[in-house]
């Protein structure tokens, strides 16, 4: 049977359209009272909005931040220094990871050519990133060095403008990204992934 | 919850709606029940996808502008019947905002594949450039960090020669491929895709028995984290899939998931809808989903994922979809969870070349207090078979 325009069955799915989409807005939810955890963190938040194939899944790596797990997660703020223990703890909003989130920061891929914000494909509700901010705020627990014998991990960094990464063997100070104990020289990097804190040729 | 399913409830009304209201169109062969029965009609693989069988070249041929032979590289190169070669190409450019502003392009698919029958036996590889691992130091990736093989399986069909030409029966595959799930939109960015258990590159080793009728079928697949590469999605579990056809023009689906990792686990149901409207040459789609998760340590979120299309042929060679999608990233709590309105027009130039111009907005939290920024997208995507 040929559908027309203004047929009373159309009247009836506008209107109910109407009418569910003024019931959904008016509804609300509970608190949020969701763990500030790491391991909640990775697997509701970063790995489902980070972790795509083309972008910082354990597949791509994309500038090397992986957030698919929540050892990778933990091994890509510590390493690349996205929170940097302690001085993000009282203002997590300034920290890399924060403000990728919410103002962009210089691009790594494509350096010179201004702010990128990620997600970079849909953007994030601000209530995953205020969790993000309450969990950095507690002091960034189990986002930390993974010592070697010594206590020492790495750290990389890229500077706005820079061409290479500078690589450091750091200090862990409870834990947590410490003091740096040496710049790697030219052409050697903190081998952090099969025995951190070490510089090695790549 | 209820909210969520109140939000999907009106987004399926809205849809169907739009549906409604669509005055003509033809078929679509992407389309069960507007053209054939079963995914197997056209694709060699009874989940769909890859490789065409002679229907699908046909249908190809028919659905576009200009015609051109739809067979691999226009049957210059003739095949034996025993060998199917093919390949895909894609690429899209185009503007986004999620939120901040930028112009993009980016290839997306290079990928060649070949598909040996003999007998009820048959091997299916499809190999292709893959995005390269990122090497910290600035290393260049090597020619074969930039190759893999997203599937390779071996597949057996049971009596292949003797019913329904050769598309029905039981099959049972065994290699890498995409868990058999849900509705298998082609966009991966479609939300049942993306947050729904099967996003881009989730094909991993797995095995699956499969059942396919033009009155219902249905896909077991038990798969696991693919031990040979980085993975995408580190899950293992089993995937269920079954469609009833009770018409021609109608389709009940219902779909269930299990998986686990290292800190995770999840529990998916759902169901699916297609509904063919032959008076107004639309399709619609629809399928939502439950999940149950439960992160190691704490943490027990429930989500809702849902996704309605309708699809709507303008004249021989133009297909438009108008997709609603809803994600509750968690139903307790407010402003977390998102919607997006995608509209798809694609332009079949040749029985090779397609054109889609896909655009999207998207919202998150609309209605409550808490939200977070809208984003969207305009992009031209241009897709070449071989």
């Amino acid at each position: 049977m040929p559908v027309e325009y203004g047929h009373p069955m159309h009247r009836c799915l506008w209107i109910g359209v109407v009418v569910a989409s003024a019931c959904a807005n008016a509804c609300g939810s509970a608190a949020d009272d969701r763990p500030p955890t790491l391991a909640y963190i990775t697997e509701t938040i970063l790995a489902p909005s980070c972790a795509l194939a083309q972008c910082h899944s354990a597949f791509k790596r994309q500038v090397g931040d992986v957030f698919d797990t929540p050892a990778s997660a933990r091994r890509t703020i510590v390493a690349n220094q996205l929170v940097v223990y302690p001085d993000d703890i009282a203002d997590p909003a300034h920290s890399y990871l924060i403000t990728s989130l919410t103002v962009g920061n210089p691009s790594r891929l494509d350096p010179g050519s201004g702010n990128v914000r990620m997600p970079y494909d849909a953007p994030m509700p601000d209530a995953d990133i205020q969790l993000i901010e309450a969990w950095i705020r507690t002091g960034v627990p189990v986002a930390q060095c993974e010592p070697n014998a010594q206590g020492r991990g790495c750290s990389v960094t890229t500077a706005p403008g820079q061409a290479e990464p500078v690589y450091k063997v750091v200090e862990c100070v409870d834990g947590n990204v410490g003091a740096d104990v040496t710049t790697c020289p030219a052409g050697q990097v903190c081998d952090f992934y099969t025995g951190n804190g070490q510089c090695v040729a790549p | 919850m209820r909210c969520s399913l109140i939000r999907a409830c009106a987004l399926a009304v809205a849809i169907i709606g739009w549906g409604l209201t669509s005055r003509r169109a033809d078929a679509y062969p992407q389309y069960q029940l507007s053209r054939d029965q079963t995914c197997s009609d056209c694709h060699l693989s009874p989940a769909g996808g890859g490789p065409l069988r002679e229907n699908g070249y046909n249908v190809a041929e028919v659905s576009s502008q200009f015609g051109t032979a739809p067979e691999f590289m226009y049957d210059k190169l003739p095949m034996p019947s025993w060998l199917v070669l093919g390949g895909d190409l894609r690429g899209a450019a185009g503007y986004i905002r999620t939120p901040d502003n930028a112009v993009t392009g980016f290839p997306m698919q290079s990928d060649l594949y070949a598909h040996v029958t003999y007998k009820g036996f048959s091997l299916q590889l499809l190999a292709g450039v893959r995005p390269a691992q990122w090497i910290t130091g600035n290393g260049t990736p090597g020619v074969l960090d930039r190759l893999w093989s997203r599937e390779h399986y071996l597949m057996w069909q049971h009596d292949a020669a003797s019913n329904e030409g050769g598309t029905a029966g039981l099959y049972v595959r065994v290699g890498r491929f995409m868990p058999v799930f849900g509705l298998r939109f082609v966009e991966h960015v479609d939300y049942t895709r993306r947050y729904g258990g099967t996003p881009l590159y989730a094909d991993t080793y797995a095995a699956a028995v499969e059942y396919v009728t033009p009155a219902w079928e249905a896909h077991v697949t038990g798969f696991v984290e693919d031990p040979l590469i980085d993975p995408v999605v580190h899950d293992s579990g089993v995937a269920a899939y079954a469609e009833l056809r009770p018409t021609r023009w109608l389709a009940v689906g219902g779909e269930a998931m299990v998986t686990a990792s290292d800190g995770l686990a999840k529990v998916r149901g759902g169901a699916t809808g297609k509904l063919y409207l032959p008076s107004a040459d639309v399709l619609v789609q629809a399928e939502g989903q439950l999940v149950h998760q439960q992160v190691k340590g704490r943490g027990a979120p429930n989500q809702l994922v849902g996704y309605v299309m309708a699809s709507k042929f303008l004249g021989t060679a133009f297909l438009l979809d108008v997709g609603l999608g809803h994600y509750d990233e968690n139903l307790a709590i407010a402003g977390l969870d998102r919607d997006a309105v995608d509209v798809n027009l694609h332009w079949f130039l040749t029985s090779h070349f397609e054109l889609v111009w896909q655009s999207r907005i998207e919202g998150i939290g609309i209605g409550a207090s808490t939200g977070g920024p809208t984003g969207g997208w305009s992009l031209l995507h241009g897709h070449y078979r071989l």
